[in-house]
């Protein structure tokens, strides 16, 4: 252990796969498979979602849920979960010392699209005085800023898809240099509207797989055809590890490093040698003083989309000198989370280190020929994980890397 | 009791999520736990579901004001055919902190 080494203390998850970290980590070690038909995307050309199921933000945050956009709503319940995890009480922490990052990817998109449609139809005096409120980036670091009387540094980071992953590494950047001792970090997205939709699918990035919409989500399968759109949030508590020890808080793992760059290529296409992911990699271990030899897994960026996939497995093949170690892909039975995304499989991850099991990449039937990587398939392997990757990439070229060690 | 009373209480529950039991004529915007931005977005939503016109005002703006002179506001409103025109061009209560 380094004098840097954070800990992780608490988790709190809201996804497709449950409302919770039990239910989340069930779905996704059973790799069952979340992507459905939605009614409410409407008439889009691909009306295929995962949503969290069972989610009453009322009953959970109370009345005032009116004044939150969906991603804000699932980043609090998250924020709720992490902090009862880490056997913290808002009510008695110096909330000073207490830092907020959410990463989010795209700010609300049924919140703009609503208002939006309303001016081009000059129905001005219909429009929510809530609108930019609702639709900021920073919303959800501010409403849990609010609901937990957290009033350290506390901002929203947003580097696309590796905006989860970005964000605690931006935390333990703080807790590392003293800025605060408690940081609640993670992700939040809420991209299931037609124009989260429609915009991914004229790219071509979203799975067409209408006829069989549970099978769509497949990363690293040979027939797989792009993403699917998902929502979800997640957030950890992270604290020093000398002070978790000191408050007598279990550390579920530690935060040993964290690396990122940016490819500076291709605002949609990574670059084609994975260049960008390498430089992210060797400075993640490097921040962890680790070697590739001592990673036994990686959970991977994995998205499902043919390029995403091929790159990333290239890359891991050359950073690991042929050798990589045993990896999955959460998307199979979550989709797409966007910014959450990084957040939720570091949480994954954290999950992979105590229980010692690799999740299973779901609807992985047929590796890709081209894909040479032991991808884990079919069921959760038990199976020695010191340390594990968990890596994220962002359109624009963004790479976050996050190491985490065995407690 | 006026026509408009039981819809605009069934919006104010529905939206805010204020047990319709407690909204009484009397009750203010301060016990509802509404802010001035709270009171914007209630005439929004009634413009936008219950397609009543209201005019820009600040009749609401007051901590103490009641439901039942709110009410009363958005009659007096619907009476006058000049409401349609303002709120074409929104409401104007004021919000602090902007």
């Amino acid at each position: 252990m380094t004098a840097h080494d954070i800990a992780v203390t608490g988790l709190g998850l809201v996804t497709p796969g449950g409302p919770d970290v039990a239910t989340t980590w069930e779905a996704v070690c059973e790799g069952r498979a979340t992507a459905a038909l939605d009614p409410d995307l409407g008439d889009v050309p691909v009306p295929i979602s995962c949503r969290v199921p069972d989610f009453d933000a009322r009953a959970l945050l109370g009345r005032e849920v009116w004044r939150m956009d969906r991603f804000v709503q699932l980043a609090l319940v998250a924020a709720h979960q992490a902090v009862a995890d880490a056997r913290l009480d808002p009510a008695s922490w110096d909330g000073a010392r207490v830092a907020v990052i959410v990463g989010v990817g795209a700010d609300s998109r049924d919140t703009v699209f609503t208002a939006s449609r309303k001016i081009l139809e000059h129905d001005y005096a219909t429009i929510s005085p809530l609108t930019i409120p609702r639709a900021t980036t920073n919303a959800g670091a501010a409403e849990i800023g609010i609901a937990l009387g957290a009033h350290g540094p506390s901002m929203a980071v947003t580097t696309a898809c590796a905006s989860g992953a970005t964000a605690i590494g931006v935390a333990k950047d703080l807790l590392a240099a003293g800025r605060c001792d408690i940081a609640l970090a993670g992700g939040a997205e809420a991209p299931c509207h037609p124009l989260g939709s429609v915009g991914f699918s004229q790219m071509g990035a979203l799975s067409t797989r209408l006829h069989d919409p549970s099978a769509a989500s497949r990363p690293f399968d040979a027939d797989r055809d792009g993403f699917v759109l998902a929502e979800g949030a997640g957030i950890l508590v992270l604290e020093r590890a000398a002070d978790a020890r000191a408050r007598r808080a279990p550390a579920q793992a530690y935060l040993a490093g964290y690396g990122a760059s940016t490819d500076g290529h291709h605002y949609a296409a990574p670059h084609p040698t994975g260049l960008g992911i390498e430089r992210a990699v060797t400075a993640a271990l490097s921040d962890a003083d680790l070697h590739p030899t001592d990673i036994h897994h990686v959970n991977a960026h994995g998205t499902g989309t043919p390029m995403n996939d091929r790159i990333e497995a290239a890359t891991l093949r050359r950073i690991f000198r042929g050798r990589p170690p045993a990896v999955t892909s959460a998307k199979g039975a979550l989709g797409h989370t966007l910014g959450a995304a990084g957040a939720i499989e570091a949480a994954l991850a954290v999950l992979t280190l105590r229980h010692q099991t690799i999740p299973p990449t779901a609807n992985l039937h047929r590796l890709d020929p081209e894909i040479d990587l032991d991808v884990v398939a079919k069921e959760a392997r038990r199976t020695r994980v010191d340390a594990l990757l968990s890596n994220s990439y962002g359109f624009g070229g963004h790479n976050a890397i996050l190491v985490l060690k065995r407690s | 009791m006026t026509a408009l009373y039981e819809p605009i209480k069934t919006k104010l529950a529905q939206h805010f999520n204020i047990p319709e039991d407690t909204i009484t004529p009397d009750t203010t915007f301060d016990e509802l736990g509404l802010d001035s931005l709270g009171k914007v977005e209630l005439l929004c939503v009634l413009q936008d579901e219950l397609g009543l016109r209201i005019p820009a005002t600040d009749a609401l703006s007051a901590g103490d004001t009641t439901f039942g002179q709110a009410v009363a506001t958005v009659e007096a409103a619907q009476a006058d055919g000049s409401a349609g025109e303002a709120a074409q061009h929104g409401t104007t209560a004021p919000v602090a902190g902007a």
